[in-house]
């Protein structure tokens, strides 16, 4: 760590050793990009820090506006989604993750489990319509319909006359019934698979930000 | 490219051609951040930049000083998600893709799903697809009684010979020697259609997403 950088690190008048031991100490500053639990005492617009404080290890940059802002690091167990179908340098695409959406952990379904893990299903949960939930509906007529009738008319004891397409013959009888339907079923209800519960296969991970 | 940094580069006994020798060495380290294909030989601290030329990746020492970190880069074709409404200064917002989810490609030369596609477009809708239920699956159920009713047959009752008569309507007339007979109908109902069977929509849908590529840091 070091951040004991001079900015005056040159004095026509000083000692040229002084001077010499000061650009050392700045080369340290910058190499180590001004590594150190505290921010460095002097800043400037563009200015790295490497934030060593605990829990930090972040490295910063300062703003135009004299904050610090985080410059976002990773390694390989660190992956982001990218809309892109290409890695660019320094990149590489996991393949291990397909077909799949995007989801934050937590919970108490699919998704209530540690991130970097699939979690959900495409299939919707399955669901049995029940009456209340078709739509009303009648089932048409099937149209007029006759109803024979065993009977014996007299004199004739086996048979009895009809007439029926405009022709004689001996058969039963008949009543006739006009077209009639049944009643409406069905209430009409909405439905759906799953209610809450249900959660479509994701990649579920956590969402976080820079611990500035 | 230089990593011949040299962390003494000030010695009090040293003459100062070599000296500043060192010092426009360790300028140039600086400026390229230690650019090279293999990490600095030289002893490294924490924070420590290092452009490695192999990986073309920026990297960062460590806070432990025991690894590189790598520093997340892109430019404007690397989009990603961000969890907010603006974006910071330095990051412009792509508002051409809206209204979709987040999707990961799947194999894009099956094209079994929406997603077998290429990243960095838009795939899948967000109409689930029609599903026509089977007679199984509808719920069982009946519709109720017709109510009682009656079937009229019509048959003549003078002369020698009765016979039945279709009436060929209600339009009939039958009053001239007809008579009619009724057969009484009880109130019915149908036997119940369907099997309760569960349904659901398919597994091949996909809802209306950017799709994209899972990408990590090649540190």
């Amino acid at each position: 760590m070091a951040q004991n950088y001079n900015i005056e690190c040159f004095d026509s008048t000083a000692d040229g050793q002084v001077d010499l031991q000061l650009m050392e100490n700045n080369f340290e500053a910058l190499r180590s990009m001004f590594s150190g639990t505290t921010e460095p005492s002097e800043s400037g617009a563009g200015q790295l820090w490497f934030d060593n404080g605990t829990g930090k290890e972040l490295l910063k940059i300062r703003d135009y506006n004299d904050d610090w802002i985080g410059i976002m690091t990773g390694d390989i167990t660190h992956k982001i989604w990218v809309y892109s179908n290409s890695a660019g340098d320094g990149w590489i695409i996991s393949t291990s993750v397909t077909d799949c959406v995007v989801s934050i952990k937590g919970g108490s379904y699919d998704y209530n489990k540690s991130g970097g893990q699939s979690g959900g299903v495409w299939t919707q949960p399955l669901h049995p319509l029940t009456q209340d939930e078709i739509p009303a509906h009648v089932h048409d007529s099937a149209g007029a319909h006759t109803h024979y009738l065993p009977t014996i008319q007299p004199p004739y004891s086996m048979y009895i006359w009809y007439v029926r397409d405009g022709s004689f013959g001996y058969t039963w009888p008949i009543g006739y019934a006009g077209a009639h339907a049944h009643p409406s079923a069905g209430g009409g209800l909405e439905h759906n698979h799953g209610s809450s519960t249900y959660r479509p296969l994701a990649a579920v991970g956590i969402m976080i930000n820079l611990n500035i | 490219m230089a990593q011949n940094y040299v962390i003494d580069s000030y010695q009090t006994t040293a003459k100062l051609v070599p000296g500043m020798q060192q010092y426009e060495d360790n300028f140039e380290c600086l400026r390229t951040l230690f650019a090279g294909a293999s990490e600095p030989s030289i002893t490294k601290v924490a924070g420590m930049p290092w452009y490695d030329t192999t990986d073309r990746l920026l990297k960062i020492r460590n806070s432990v000083n025991d690894d590189w970190l790598g520093v997340m880069h892109g430019n404007a074709e690397m989009k990603i998600w961000i969890f907010k409404n603006v974006a910071n200064y330095g990051w412009t917002i792509d508002d051409s893709v809206a209204d979709v989810v987040l999707a990961f490609k799947g194999n894009d030369s099956t094209g079994v799903t929406a997603y077998d596609t290429t990243g960095g477009g838009i795939a899948g809708t967000w109409t689930q697809p029609d599903h026509i239920l089977t007679e199984a699956q509808i719920p069982a159920h009946t519709h109720g009684s017709a109510g009682a009713h009656t079937h009229p047959f019509y048959h003549y009752g003078g002369g020698a010979a009765a016979y039945a008569v279709d009436p060929s309507g209600l339009s009939y007339n039958w009053s001239s020697g007809y008579t009619k007979a009724v057969q009484s109908g009880g109130a019915h109902t149908h036997t119940g259609g369907g099997s309760d069977e569960a349904h659901d929509h398919g597994n091949t849908y996909r809802p209306y997403a950017s799709v994209g590529t899972l990408q990590f840091l090649n540190v």
